[in-house]
């Protein structure tokens, strides 16, 4: 895996929406949604975005579609420059990644039967031929996400959360693609449904090959189902590493923040020690975000360099990249003097 | 951290087999079928359950809040220092919610009205209940910004409720809930809407200021990582019951319950190595407008026998500090 | 809790019998639906089609026509042999007022329909395809809302002279214009949900998702719309025909009734003005309430229901 082509890889991706005041459209600030992010995706991997809210990752997971405008950056998908794609293979990028939802009562049309929700990109790519194939299809692809086949003839209301994630991972699945993008597709879910669709995830994943993104905020569902994880914090990653490199061993202020913060469910002191709430305030507003680390208002080891300079990101071991001034020999000695 | 459950504590609160239903569609949903539990002066009780377990429905029923039409409270008493709630009438009611009981929501943002100033909003309780006098209204609520950590008070009382973010906004609801001194606050998904980072300060902040006001709190959540943490004793609801009661270590290290045992295995942990596969509970929760006779459980349930499919258990008591409504020995049959 | 073992109920919950009625076929449980529900908006309904009936078979119920002069009877009171008495010229009012109904069915339908077709096409194009097509259109009916309805009105007849087919187009102009924002609201609610996402994610056409996903959504409330608009173009078609722009004379308007004769007869034969002014009143009275009542039940969105949530929170603080 490691020396193969990724399936997918963004470089320098920026997302930027200008947001006008007025009658004439003045520019009144810009709102960097996603201000220069990379990373790759290897083939039958399942990468995690994960971040909290407006640090850009479901933007990115958008941009992977093309779904949102790009203000500069370069996406390759399987070799292909996707950047600016014309519209036949805009239509064929959309055949090849689909998308689960987060909501599972909006991601369905509620007017249409199952049937007709599962098959939708079947008919947009006109992938079967007649009636019957349509449906044996469906019914298939129904059978494959663990609900009974004959349920194609009902509707999304007579469905549970549960269920009808099912039926989103069906309709996804409908036109195999190579990469799904998974937006949340759990934390809608309760605890012990959430399982069975985590489950069904890895189970897919084993069976026909499939590679996903999946953009959470959840860390322990990420910790559980990602072979890698990218962190993001206002627009910018902040942290890449692989999953066990990411939580026993995370080297961004930010990440040991994001760990130190999540309530175990475990009452033992011994465990709740490493509970650690002491990160203060909250993300800034990504309009005119801050200048320099846009971290270093929280940050509890930021200097004056922090203010002044966005950090690179560096590979600080194998397969660790980190986008911080503590880890950059460079600047090590900038830190130092000012800590 | 957690204070082991007291049996020298006073009761504050006594719930007795109450019971809510609401009418749908021509059915009577059972939505808190004959719940009791008690809440101990100063102690945090949280009420686990995924939703449409009933425990937000049960925390509306204490202070009478049920939408009626189409909820009813049909049965039970509702002991609050030793008066009966279901027994008042309006006004009494009215008078006792967020001076002795009072209850914060989940979502921050629609939880304040937009057209008013903070100040103006934070006064209400005060004024409401004429608990400070009124020249030292604003005096209290400044106090209560500070409290609740909410940099700049000056600034944030004249401010508008979409000038804040969601955490902040979730402190001035705090401070709200928190402005009479009430004997007991109702949690009801606090942080639920909240990201990681900002629920792990409203928590510990919610935990201290109930400590250092001697309060009792009721927290009701889905999230078993924030009762482990803050809880005292839990409850874990299913389906409109009670079906496992205990206190935190009782509940997360010799969970008695095959629902309880189910939740802890089906959820992703991180104090455990990652990687083995997730044990599922299978199936989905029962329509309580037609709930499975018996226990409610068991079509989802792994010990399943032939008299849970015909009689209900009830809650009862197995250890000092552990009660659990099943019939199977599930320590056995693990 | 002291006692080791709840007083709860030990003994299953007996299964109640699954009362779950058969559903009745969509239209039928919709009328059952309407009468329990909102009563008003049945008797709404009820006028509604007495007016439909009325219009349709004006011939058979006053076969006399409306134009039968009978200079004996002249502005006789309402009595056995003329119902609803008889005007200046002796025609029967009864007759002028079904035949009145017959126009008012006419115009109302009709200008009410182009209204529907021209505020559903420009709220389309401007609320799903947006950017500067949306801005053009947008502009152009903020142009046209600019003007007072009545100004337009009678520039229009002015320039088109008047008469039953003017009325109409200019009636369904006015109405399909302002109404083309309320259809631009719906698809760019309709356009939010997540559904429309996914069909656009995975390839799908703007036809195909126009018309899988977007027009079922605008559906209600252009049905909202159209109930609502025909009590406001017979209400507007009134009063042209009272200020004389509208339908000549000797047509039965019911507003030109109320203007000519029932003005001129005030004190000598009060019925002349009260008779088609009672039509008038009974008929938009009628479906508005049957409008309102479809409103409430297509489309609770519509519904007076927002602040419910602040209302349960100012109560948990006791205020």
């Amino acid at each position: 895996m490691p020396n193969a082509e990724p399936l997918l890889q963004v470089s320098d991706l920026r997302v930027h929406f200008p947001l006008q005041a007025g009658l004439l459209g003045r520019n009144a600030g810009t709102v960097k949604a996603v201000d220069g992010v990379a990373f790759h995706i290897d083939r039958g991997e399942t990468l995690g975005l994960v971040g909290e809210s407006g640090c850009g990752k479901s933007t990115t997971g958008l941009a992977m579609l093309r779904m949102s405008p790009l203000t500069d950056g370069r996406i390759h998908f399987d070799g292909e420059d996707i950047t600016h794609p014309d519209k036949p293979a805009l239509k064929r990028l959309r055949r090849r990644m689909q998308m689960v939802y987060q909501d599972p009562f909006g991601a369905l049309n509620p007017r249409m039967k199952v049937l007709d929700i599962v098959g939708e990109p079947l008919r947009v790519h006109r992938l079967t031929q007649g009636r019957a194939a349509y449906r044996e299809k469906v019914m298939g692809l129904l059978e494959k996400v663990g609900l009974k086949a004959e349920m194609a003839d009902r509707y999304p209301h007579e469905f549970s959360g549960g269920q009808r994630q099912r039926i989103g991972i069906a309709r996804a699945l409908a036109a195999d693609p190579e990469l799904i993008i998974c937006d949340e597709p759990v934390s809608a879910l309760d605890v012990s449904i959430q399982a069975q669709v985590i489950n069904l995830l890895e189970d897919l994943q084993k069976e026909l090959g499939l590679t996903y993104l999946f953009i959470a905020h959840d860390l322990a569902v990420v910790r559980h189902l990602c072979h890698r994880i990218v962190v993001m914090y206002l627009g910018r990653v902040v942290e890449v590493a692989d999953r066990e490199t990411l939580y026993d061993n995370p080297q961004h202020p930010y990440t040991q923040a994001l760990l130190g913060a999540i309530p175990i469910a475990n009452p033992d002191p011994e465990v709740q020690q490493h509970f650690n709430p002491s990160l203060s305030g909250e993300v800034p507003s990504p309009i005119d975000p801050p200048p320099g680390c846009p971290f270093h208002p929280r940050c509890p080891h930021a200097t004056e360099l922090c203010r002044r300079e966005a950090p690179r990101a560096l590979e600080i071991e194998d397969r660790h990249s980190v986008a911080c001034h503590l880890h950059d020999p460079d600047r090590a000695q900038a830190m130092a003097g000012n800590l | 951290m957690n204070m082991k459950a007291d049996v020298t504590r006073r009761t504050l609160l006594d719930v007795q087999d109450l019971h809510t239903v609401f009418e749908k569609d021509g059915n009577e949903v059972h939505a808190v079928n004959q719940v009791s539990f008690d809440v101990k002066e100063g102690e945090i009780l949280a009420i686990v359950g995924e939703s449409g377990s009933g425990k937000s429905i049960t925390a509306m029923s204490l202070l009478r809040l049920i939408p009626s039409p189409p909820g009813r409270i049909v049965g039970g008493r509702v002991l609050f220092n030793d008066q009966d709630l279901l027994d008042l009438d309006d006004e009494q009611i009215r008078r006792l919610r967020g001076r002795d009981i009072a209850m914060i929501f989940q979502e921050p943002m629609t939880s304040l009205n937009p057209s008013l100033r903070i100040g103006r909003q934070l006064a209400e309780p005060l004024r409401v209940h004429g608990s400070v006098p009124k020249e030292k209204v604003r005096e209290r609520c400044l106090e209560l910004l500070r409290q609740v950590r909410l940099g700049d008070p000056e600034k944030r009382l004249d401010a508008y409720p979409h000038e804040l973010s969601g955490g902040m906004r979730q402190r001035v609801m705090i401070a709200m809930g928190l402005a009479c001194l009430p004997k007991l606050l109702i949690a009801d998904e606090p942080t639920t809407a909240l990201d990681v980072t900002v629920q792990a300060q409203i928590l510990e902040l919610l935990r201290d200021l109930v400590r250092a006001n001697n309060s009792s709190m009721m927290l009701i959540t889905h999230d078993l990582g924030v009762v482990a943490r803050y809880a005292d004793r839990i409850n874990v609801m299913y389906a409109g019951r009670i079906v496992e009661r205990g206190t935190a270590e009782e509940i997360f290290h010799h969970p008695k319950h095959p629902y309880t045992l189910g939740l802890m295995e089906s959820m992703p942990r991180l104090d455990q190595a990652p990687g083995s596969r997730l044990t599922p509970i299978p199936g989905q929760p029962p329509d309580l407008s037609d709930p499975p006779p018996g226990c409610p459980f068991h079509p989802r349930c792994r010990f399943a026998e032939a008299r849970c499919r015909s009689e209900r258990p009830p809650l009862e008591q197995i250890t000092d500090n552990h009660w659990k409504a099943c019939w199977v020995d599930t320590d056995a049959k693990r | 809790m002291n006692a080791s073992v709840e007083p709860a109920a030990v003994t299953a919950t007996p299964a109640r019998p699954a009362k779950r009625r058969k559903p009745l076929p969509k239209p039928l449980a919709f009328c059952a639906r309407l009468c329990r529900e909102r009563p008003l908006g049945a008797v709404g309904a009820l006028i509604c089609l007495l007016l439909l009936f009325t219009g349709i078979f004006a011939d058979l119920i006053a076969p006399q026509g409306y134009n039968a002069i009978n200079p004996i009877d002249r502005l006789k009171a309402p009595s056995a042999e003329y119902w609803f008495g008889t005007d200046q010229l002796g025609r029967d009012i009864f007759a002028r007022v079904v035949h009145g109904a017959r126009l008012s069915v006419i115009v109302a339908f009709a200008a009410t329909t182009l209204s529907i077709v021209i505020s559903a096409l420009l709220g389309i194009l401007s609320g799903y395809f947006g950017g500067r097509l949306d801005m053009f259109i947008q502009r152009l009916v903020d142009g046209w809302m600019c003007f007072p309805d009545l100004i337009l009105l009678i520039v229009a007849v002015a320039v088109l002279g008047p008469g039953t087919w003017q009325i109409i187009v200019i009636l369904g102009l006015l109405f399909g214009i302002s109404g083309s924002r309320i259809v631009r609201g719906a698809v760019l609610s309709a356009r939010q949900n997540v559904y429309v996402h996914a069909a656009q994610s995975m390839g799908a056409s703007s036809t195909r998702i126009l018309w899988h996903h977007i027009l079922p959504n605008v559906m209600a409330p252009l049905i909202v719309l159209y109930t609502t608009r025909l009590a406001a173009v017979i209400l507007a078609e009134s009063g042209l025909s009272f200020l004389g722009l509208g339908i000549p004379p000797p047509s039965p308007s019911w507003g030109g009734m109320l203007s000519l004769d029932g003005r001129s007869y005030m004190f000598q034969a009060p019925w002349l003005a009260i008779i088609p002014g009672i039509a008038l009143t009974v008929v938009v009275f009628g479906i508005n309430m049957f409008g309102d009542a479809l409103r409430d039940m297509l489309d609770p969105r519509m519904r007076g229901g927002s602040g419910r949530y602040l209302a349960r929170v100012k109560r948990a603080i006791g205020v």
